[in-house]
């Protein structure tokens, strides 16, 4: 498995990345990388970001599922902004890896919505898939960009409203992290 | 009789119920077309295109024989050149089939074109020095191919090109911090006009009028 922290621009620096590292050893021996355009400072090996199409803040969430990604196998990529309480990977090691798995927000479950509100239950900030496997999300997604990146504030909402199958980690483990309200 | 009957905003309501039409009855045609279509016709899009127009007027002259539109998104841009009285051929192109189609329904002028293309791609087919290019939006646009094309433009080619510095839409991959970085991304040879305007006390958008 390969453990991949995204760092782009500079809301987070390569502090947040080292001691993210830091947090998830605790829990794991696998390796972890760090996916970035920037690899100044970051003290775990880094993956860089393609350049080509340029793509702001979370949205390179997305290069994870080009067919040139770096990695092959099994990934799981957490955020920098979630604070690792207990050990996610009790959780993470029961995923189906035929599909892209995200939390699914309780919280969000019994909210109204509309459709075209394009809100969603899904939350990225631990997100597990296989690498190379879903290259049709990306395929969707590069199909009008712009679009995308207008219509949607983030890839949750994308992951939700498109036509993507996804599955949800068991329930229990946004007991193992602090996880931001509002992601 | 302007106060109940401005044809842009008879058009608009129109194109809205194309929308909805359609929305019905294809998987292309989503709701937040409805959003779109309201944000590229809101008073900043208006604001910010006449001023485009207005300055631009100022260095158009009978050389120029055709106006081409990068990203054209639904064609406020070419309404309102052809409206100010450039009566030449004025071409949209846009990335977003249903972007145009929608352009389409809220066209009056009959010099106005829309072409389903990346404006980067096609700009060797148009690059002449009696063509005028426009980008509007160059905070959508990397900044490296914007470059690129100004490097290969001919000479006399006359360029207008807005962008701004709001970092907050994750749409915009190329925003700058100010008008001079702006002017400073653009090898332009000769700059003619370089302005910048404050919107909704937000962002400040950029525009630089070139050669």
């Amino acid at each position: 498995m390969n453990i991949i922290l995204l760092k782009h621009g500079t809301k987070y620096s390569a502090a947040d990345v080292n001691s993210q590292a830091l947090s998830l050893q605790k829990y794991t021996n696998e390796k972890i990388y760090c996916f970035t355009e920037d690899p100044t400072e970051v003290i775990i090996d880094c993956i860089e970001i393609p350049r080509k199409p340029k793509l702001a803040k979370w949205w390179n969430k997305m290069n994870l599922f080009r067919d040139d990604f770096p990695l092959s196998g099994e990934c799981v990529l957490f955020d920098l902004d979630i604070e690792i309480q207990e050990n996610p990977f009790v959780y993470i090691e029961k995923t189906d890896w035929n599909y892209p798995t995200f939390i699914r927000r309780k919280s969000k479950i019994k909210k109204y919505f509309k459709e075209h509100s394009y809100d969603t239950e899904l939350n990225s900030s631990i997100l597990a898939w296989t690498s190379h496997h879903d290259t049709y999300i990306w395929d969707i997604f590069a199909k009008n960009i712009d679009y995308h990146t207008r219509k949607y504030k983030g890839i949750d909402r994308f992951f939700w409203h498109e036509k993507i199958e996804w599955r949800q980690f068991d329930y229990g483990i946004s007991h193992t992290i602090d996880l931001p309200e509002d992601t | 009789m302007e106060y109940l009957t401005p044809l842009i905003y008879r058009k608009i309501l129109n194109t809205i119920s194309y929308i909805y039409y359609h929305s019905a009855r294809d998987p292309d045609w989503d709701l937040f077309r409805f959003k779109d279509v309201l944000d590229s016709f809101n008073e900043a899009q208006f604001t910010n295109k006449t001023w485009a127009v207005e300055e631009l007027n100022k260095f158009i002259t009978d050389e120029y024989e055709e106006c081409y539109i990068i990203g054209g998104w639904h064609g406020l841009f070419s309404h309102i050149l052809a409206e100010s009285g450039f009566n030449k051929r004025i071409i949209n192109i846009e990335l977003d089939p249903v972007c145009n189609i929608i352009a389409k329904q809220l066209k009056i002028h009959e010099n106005i074109r829309f072409k389903d293309d990346d404006g980067i791609d096609l700009f060797p087919k148009f690059n002449h020095g009696n063509k005028i290019v426009v980008c509007t939006a160059c905070e959508h646009i990397d900044n490296e191919e914007l470059e690129f094309i100004i490097r290969q433009k001919e000479p006399g080619m006359l360029m207008c090109l807005q962008s701004n510095n709001y970092y907050e839409v994750t749409s915009h991959i190329n925003c700058k911090d100010t008008l001079e970085d702006f002017v400073e991304s653009l090898p332009l040879k000769q700059i003619l006009y370089a302005g910048e305007r404050r919107n909704k006390n937000k962002y400040d958008r950029f525009m630089v009028i070139g050669k």
